[in-house]
């Protein structure tokens, strides 16, 4: 065997992302068209533990140059895995006859993009250099240590799993119309599960976080143990529960609770390609559509708390992101937008246009969703409810164009006579959107993000975060008849 | 896009590559692609684009320990090859990390289609456009918020240092429409179909079908009413029997969810798992069986595995490793792509037919819901799923009445064994599965 020669097993650097930008611009030339160049490099590291096995270590590295023209009122897209002028050119002739293709049969022409805002210069987020400068045995060891932990947790926990995620991400983006952008930044996520067993009844305990930034900041809040720890004490917890009695219910959410909401419910329905669908959303800019308490944003900053996991400072048009009032005082304020969109609505871009990987074109997307902090104390929130639950672990979810919503609850904590009282499981929560944020009757003061490590699914994945204050409303509960 | 034939060249090249820098073993898979996709939103043309890749995967092992790299594009081969000797350098090891040794694969002959192959973005731009006239004149009301068709030819190869040297080519169509019928005030619920054929000439009538179910579907949630809150039967549609019933059994039938303890069925084999009504097939020689293919992920020969007969579990799914483990034969479960190491999973799914005619399935309870979208959470560990039925219907001494904000809850596992009725019609989904609709009983049901 040959031995291995260590200076040939390091991973390429990532890829000069600000020198691509560069060769992207030299592409553009004068083609008379609207022409959009987005190269875009992910990385991905894995480590996946499972009962005690290293199931996977992995990484994947995919890059290319997605190329959008806009030709005779309507778009072309073409992809090539890489950023050679040559092939990049190739590819911006690809597109424009896949434009042209098209424009004959498009009813409605895209007759301008907005942006007067278009992103120059570079942006770096937080904890790339950190993060990928981390040796992978420590990501091994952790991942190890605290599956092996969670499956010791108690004694009728029969199976454990534990995985790290890191994507690293490198884009640059220029456009015939003036942005020229370069962006890095790097999300880690954690999740730790575990199986209790009683007597052939099993429950499931989950714990995960996600984040935009580095390793501390990706355990900033809880250590990984710690998040092994409480899945294991949700999934032993759960083996007492019994099944809620179905129907309609007065709940408090909590935080994680609210970012499904914000996002699946509400934010699903007001993005602008929905509303021009026909959602439930249409037509209601300036109108009353939740109780005056509710403040509720999608921003690409990390508002209140640094880190949350949809976190970018310019989208794939090049727009840079903003926090966008969705929601104020209960009256609807704005949709989200894409730079064809804004134009027809007349609006500026949102800054929400998204594309997972280089070779999908962008949509609009949500960032980081969010109802904004009230007043109340969570603690008084309680006390005043006498027959309720405390809602808490999103467990997936789906929201539909009418606003009609549900999703999963991993924890629900009843409450009797205004305090908390035992654990229900198999908990499923529905309404329509709108018809809760009416009933929204006390918003406490805390903030946390709580939807870091999900993602949200539109043709393609993209990485969100959502979360907010504690909410008091009225949902329906799914439960036994 | 680069053909079978050279990308086997490319994988085996990069074998030598990877043993060269330290592996002891090496498999090298290869995918390798050229689409043409018209996209519709909002009842328009939206976007036309193309895109070719070719991507490999590298899986090595050192000393028990494995490592594996996925990279898009020739040219980033040989990093691949050191990223993962990288990662074997530092993962722990385990004794049954290894790579198959080669099994005869009996060919399966499947040319892909030069017409689909010929396709250009043009032909797909009318077909696009003739399927949006088609939806308008079925009925107005609806709404396509998104949509596609799509062509592609691909071809995959796969080549390790135990001696596997495969490849094969294919060719597909697909399309899909997504969205909403609204009437006035009257907005319907989100709804979805899709089709999949393997030749250019099968592309007009399929996309002719599916405008055909897909307006059913959006018309069928207009003028909801609330439903009814008891104990009692579901019929479920053919595509929920896919995604609920038999996406939450299939993942407890992998070795690996066995051997890990995730598999509630762990100890059922030879057993009564299901009703006798229920048998489930996985046939990846299906001549029209858009999943079919001569070998899995690992080059292990693909057959026909009977895996539920009569309501009794017949085996588990297994890949090289857990069939290693299990001292048993693999039985060619390995899936997926280029870009993940092998994961097991199924190809064409068959459930044999009942006698029961799909309308007196529906007919024949005094009251029931038939389900044709679930939305919801389940749990195939617990068995536990709850939910909201979309686009569903009251069934009440024969009629059907379209209902809104109904939730379902109970056990998968109960809900196998209290299968009163299989339709006797089979329904194809997009070539990669033919299934009946299922009725099931004492089902938790609580309306809004």
């Amino acid at each position: 065997m040959t031995p291995v020669d260590s200076d040939e097993l390091h991973s390429p650097e990532p890829v000069p992302i600000e020198e691509v930008r560069a060769t992207l611009r030299d592409c553009l030339d004068a083609h008379g068209d609207f022409v959009e160049l987005r190269f875009h490099q992910k990385v991905v590291r894995s480590v996946a533990f499972e009962q005690g096995r290293l199931e996977a270590a992995t990484l994947r590295r995919r890059e290319g140059t997605g190329v959008r023209v806009l030709h005779g009122g309507t778009f072309g897209f073409a992809s090539c895995g890489s950023a050679d002028p040559a092939e990049v050119r190739a590819t911006i002739e690809l597109a424009r006859a896949a434009a042209r293709a098209s424009s004959t049969y498009r009813r409605e022409k895209v007759q301008a993009l907005a942006g007067r805002e278009l992103a120059r210069g570079h942006f770096e987020g937080e904890g790339f250099d950190e993060l990928s400068g981390r040796p992978l045995d420590e990501k091994i060891e952790l991942a190890c240590e605290a599956e092996s932990k969670a499956r010791a947790g108690a004694s009728s926990i029969t199976h454990a799993s534990c995985g790290y995620n890191e994507i690293y991400e490198g884009k640059a983006i220029v456009t015939s119309d003036g942005a020229d952008c370069s962006l890095r930044l790097v999300r880690p996520e954690f999740r730790v599960s575990a199986i209790a067993e009683r007597a052939g009844e099993r429950q499931v305990g989950f714990q995960s976080v996600g984040k935009t930034g580095g390793w501390n900041c990706l355990f900033r809040d809880k250590s990984a143990r710690q998040l092994g720890d409480e899945a294991v004490q949700m999934a032993v917890e759960l083996l007492e529960a019994q099944r809620p009695h179905g129907g309609r219910a007065r709940v408090i959410l909590a935080p994680s609770i609210v970012g499904l909401l914000v996002h699946e419910a509400i934010g699903h329905t007001v993005e602008a390609d929905f509303v021009a669908s026909g959602s439930v959303a249409a037509g209601k800019i300036g109108k009353r559509v939740g109780s005056e308490l509710v403040n509720l944003y999608d921003s690409g900053e990390s508002e209140f708390l640094e880190g949350a996991g949809g976190t970018l400072p310019v989208d794939d048009e090049g727009v840079i992101t903003r926090r966008t009032p969705i929601i104020e005082a209960g009256v609807l304020t704005s949709y989200l937008h894409d730079r064809e969109s804004a134009a027809r609505f007349g609006v500026m871009p949102t800054g929400n246009a998204r594309a997972w990987e280089y070779s999908d074109p962008p949509l609009i997307r949500m960032r980081n969703t969010y109802i904004a902090p009230g007043e109340q104390d969570f603690e008084q929130m309680i006390s005043e409810i006498d027959d309720g639950y405390l809602l808490e672990g999103p467990r997936g979810g789906q929201a539909d164009s009418t606003g009609e919503f549900m999703f999963g609850v991993g924890q629900a904590r009843r409450i009797r006579g205004g305090k908390l009282a035992e654990l229900v499981r198999g908990v499923t929560i529905s309404g329509i959107a709108f018809d809760v944020m009416h009933s929204v009757d006390a918003i406490s003061r805390d903030f946390h993000w709580d939807l870091g490590s999900g993602y949200c699914g539109k043709g393609q994945p993209a990485k969100v975060d959502a979360g907010g204050p504690y909410v008091r409303c009225q949902v329906m509960l799914g439960g036994d008849q | 896009m680069i053909g079978p034939e050279e990308l086997l060249a490319a994988c085996e090249r990069a074998v030598g590559r990877a043993q060269a820098l330290g592996a002891e073993q090496v498999e090298v898979f290869a995918e390798s692609g050229l689409s043409t996709e018209v996209e519709l939103q909002k009842d328009d043309i939206h976007t036309a684009s193309t895109s070719d890749e070719t991507s490999f995967g590298v899986r090595v092992l050192r000393g028990g320990s494995q490592g594996f790299a996925t990279v898009n594009g020739i040219g980033n081969l040989e990093a691949a090859c050191s990223e993962a000797l990288a990662i074997a350098a530092v993962a722990p090891a385990d004794e049954f990390n290894q790579l198959p040794d080669p099994r005869a694969v009996e060919r399966f002959e499947r040319v892909p289609d030069a017409a689909l192959r010929e396709l250009r973005v043009d032909s797909l731009v009318d077909l696009a456009g003739s399927m949006l006239a088609e939806v308008r004149a079925r009925d107005p009301r609806v709404r396509i918020d998104t949509g596609g068709v799509a062509a592609s030819v691909h071809s995959r190869a796969l080549a390790s240092s135990t001696g596997i040297a495969l490849c094969e080519a294919g060719s597909e169509a697909s399309s899909h429409l997504f969205g909403m019928a609204v009437d006035g005030d009257d907005v319907g619920s989100f709804d979805y179909d899709s089709s999949t054929v393997l030749r250019a000439d099968a592309l007009a009538p399929a996309l002719s079908g599916l405008t055909e179910r897909f307006v059913e579907k959006c018309l069928g949630s207009l003028g909801t009413r609330s439903g009814e809150s008891f104990r009692g039967t579901l019929v479920l549609s053919p595509e929920v029997v896919q995604s609920f019933l038999l996406g939450d059994l299939l993942p407890v039938l992998s070795a690996k969810a066995v051997r890990t303890g995730r598999s509630p069925l762990a100890e059922r084999l030879g057993q009564s798992i299901a009703a006798k009504a229920l048998n489930l097939i996985d046939d990846p020689r299906l001549p029209e069986g858009t999943a079919s293919g001569a070998f899995d992920r690992e080059g292990m020969p693909t057959r026909r595995c009977v895996l539920v007969d009569r309501g009794v579990l017949q085996t588990f799914l297994y890949d090289a490793y857990e069939a290693q483990r299990a001292e048993v034969e693999p039985t060619g479960h390995a899936c997926g792509g280029a870009a993940a190491l092998p994961r097991i999973g199924t190809s064409n799914l068959l459930v044999s037919p009942g006698d029961t005619p799909y309308e007196k399935l529906c007919r024949e309870p005094d009251r029931g819901i038939l389900v044709t979208r679930f939305s919801g959470q389940s749990s195939a560990i617990t068995g536990e799923f709850s939910g909201v039925v979309k686009g569903g219907f009251l069934l009440r001494q024969g009629e059907r009445v379209p209902i809104r904000e109904t939730m379902i809850a109970g056990n998968l596992y109960d809900l196998l064994h209290s299968i009163s009725g299989v339709s006797s019609e089979l329904t194809n989904l997009n070539g990669c599965a033919l299934l009946p609709a299922i009725r099931v009983e004492d089902v938790s049901i609580t309306a809004g």
